[in-house]
């Protein structure tokens, strides 16, 4: 039952994928810049949860057709925290998506899906020296999204409101093993290869298909671009709250809130 | 416009959710205690080797637990809880200043002088190279002394020189060694091919015999040199940790004999937690087991088991090394 589930999902994520192909365009380029602050409670590490500030980049290409919109976004973010007396964390969050989504009737929404890669990763440091010096948090996943938009007039100008969120429905992903930092097959080679070679096979088998009760990556994003009139090129300011839980035996929380300003050019 | 502000008013919203979402622990003196006990209950790998009942030893400590503690009695009371495993990698942190971990020499007279082998039986005649200090003993006897277990890279080096001296055996002391890491680096020189030098041990879950199968440790040679004379490692107590895994690959090579005392263990690779107040817990989560499945966090016994005479020391005499001289 489980896995029928799982295929479902998959062939739902791809059909809203597939559905939102067309022919006409225009090319952007959206390049993102801002402030983050996460709170994370990574269970391999710590029993509490930590607040982490830092900074975060995005570069989408995005192509525009008459009801559809594809986007393709590289992420990177990273965050320190290093204010207690002995301890250290840095964590740093890394992901490539690719969206599609289609205009509804209403032409204010536009819902989709996407695929995507990330990682979330942990160092841990300062008086820490020990075995088990990072965590990480990789996937494969695909789920659903959707994008809304109102143009408000304000003054003379016009203002474009922009809303975004996604949810994940079907996820291949790899965690540590309870206690080391290798990947679980490692540890069912058996030889313990201390030169780590092979290491990356064992890491790509050892994940596990997870649906939206095991690995939520949920992601929202409101914003307002300024002035979306006819100019070629925009700047806008955004807000976008995203939350990551991978439930196992030792979970892992984040919630993560970033500012940023967006400049959009054509191509 | 409704719909907008309607979802602009949920995203921020939304801002303060994760203290609703995220689990947040308190920080009392019992959660505290509690929480140290479970991380060890799942983590810790030797309750079966060591036959330690942590339930009952829950039962002994938990009553002692009240509000009314200060940090510091609170910190007292989980560290000698903590230090009934007995393990020198478990480490309770409650600054970069104050910490608290098990002493292995525990128990043993560790005797044990430096300085009297450079002066009594080098002649004061002998080269420094990192943590290495090396020369060659009457009846062109190779010595080393290798105090700590870093800066592996010197021993290409030191391997060089006994190479090039030519001589006929070797005396590679380790004692009061308190570890670093990386021995196989050490052992690559006294192999000829890929060895089965242990067994690697990992903890896979929350059980108390949640244990990866015994993974094999094979050391591959080193490209260039090979000592292939006899080989006497001296040992006492104050080995540790890497130290331990040292002697634990060369006890079954064939032209390796270990004199002294049994190590101080430290088969343990440890990991960190850190716990509701802040303080960090370190445990050892995996171990290593020799080549006749010996678990080398209990030592590693030697060959020939003596240990140095206080008086005969202070009259500038090395019972240990004598007795491996004596055994060429």
């Amino acid at each position: 039952m489980k896995y029928t589930f799982k295929i479902l999902c998959l062939l739902l994520s791809s059909y809203v994928t597939l559905i939102a192909q067309e022919n006409e365009k225009q090319k952007y380029i959206i390049l993102e810049a801002g402030l983050n602050h996460q709170t994370i409670l990574e269970n391999r590490f710590t029993t509490n949860a930590n607040n982490y500030l830092g900074f975060h980049t995005c570069i989408n290409l995005e192509t525009v057709k008459a009801n559809a919109i594809n986007n393709m976004a590289f992420h990177f973010s990273k965050n320190i925290l290093s204010d207690k007396d002995f301890t250290y964390f840095s964590h740093l969050n890394w992901s490539v998506r690719y969206t599609q989504l289609r205009r509804l009737p209403s032409k204010k929404w536009k819902i989709g899906g996407y695929i995507d890669q990330g990682n979330a990763m942990s160092f841990s440091g300062g008086s820490w020296s020990d075995n088990n010096v990072v965590s990480y948090t990789f996937w494969l996943g695909t789920g659903v999204a959707i994008q809304g938009t109102k143009t408000v007039h304000l003054g003379d100008k016009d203002f474009l409101l922009d809303f975004a969120g996604s949810v994940p429905l079907l996820s291949y992903v790899i965690r540590p093993a309870h206690a080391h930092p290798y990947p679980e097959t490692f540890l069912r080679d058996g030889t313990f290869d201390f030169t780590q070679k092979g290491m990356w096979k064992s890491f790509f088998t050892s994940g596990k298909w997870r649906t939206l009760d095991s690995f939520m990556n949920f992601k929202a994003r409101a914003g307002v671009v300024v002035p979306s009139g006819k100019k070629v090129n925009q700047l806008g300011i955004h807000y976008a709250w995203e939350y990551l839980h991978v439930g196992n035996d030792r979970p892992v929380w984040q919630a993560q809130y970033r500012l940023s300003l967006t400049y959009k050019i054509s191509r | 416009m409704k719909n907008i502000l309607f979802l602009f008013l949920m995203a921020f919203t939304i801002v303060a959710c994760e203290k609703a979402i995220i689990p947040n622990i308190e920080t009392s003196n019992k959660s505290v205690f509690e929480e140290l006990w479970q991380h060890v209950d799942e983590h810790y790998i030797y309750f079966d080797v060591k036959g330690i009942d942590w339930n009952k030893t829950y039962e002994e400590y938990a009553p002692l637990i009240t509000e009314e503690l200060s940090e510091a009695e609170l910190f007292d009371v989980c560290a000698e809880m903590l230090a009934t495993l007995e393990d020198g990698h478990n480490v309770l942190q409650r600054s970069s200043k104050s910490s608290n971990a098990y002493d292995f020499t525990t128990g043993y007279e560790v005797v044990f002088d430096p300085i009297i082998v450079r002066q009594n039986y080098l002649n004061n005649t002998f080269e420094e190279k990192g943590n290495f200090t090396y020369g060659v003993l009457d009846n062109n006897i190779g010595y080393i002394h290798f105090k700590d277990f870093t800066g592996l890279r010197d021993m290409e080096t030191v391997s060089a020189f006994m190479l090039d001296k030519n001589v006929d055996g070797l005396v590679f002391d380790v004692r009061s060694n308190g570890g670093g890491g990386f021995a196989e680096r050490i052992v690559k020189y006294f192999i000829q091919a890929p060895t089965l030098v242990g067994y690697s041990i990992e903890k896979t879950g929350k059980g108390h015999t949640d244990f990866s199968e015994n993974l094999s440790f094979i050391v591959q040679p080193d490209d260039n040199l090979y000592f292939d004379k006899p080989v006497k490692i001296l040992i006492n107590r104050g080995c540790f940790s890497a130290t331990s895994y040292f002697a634990g690959m060369m006890k079954y090579l064939p032209n390796v004999t270990l004199v002294g005392q049994i190590t101080g263990g430290g088969g343990g690779g440890n990991a960190a937690y850190q716990l509701p107040n802040d303080w960090i817990v370190k445990v050892s989560v995996s171990t290593f087991l020799d080549v006749n499945l010996d678990d080398i966090e209990v030592g590693v016994a030697p060959h020939i088991n003596l240990n140095n005479d206080p008086e005969e020391l202070a009259n500038g005499v090395d019972e240990i090394l004598e007795r491996a001289l004596a055994d060429f």
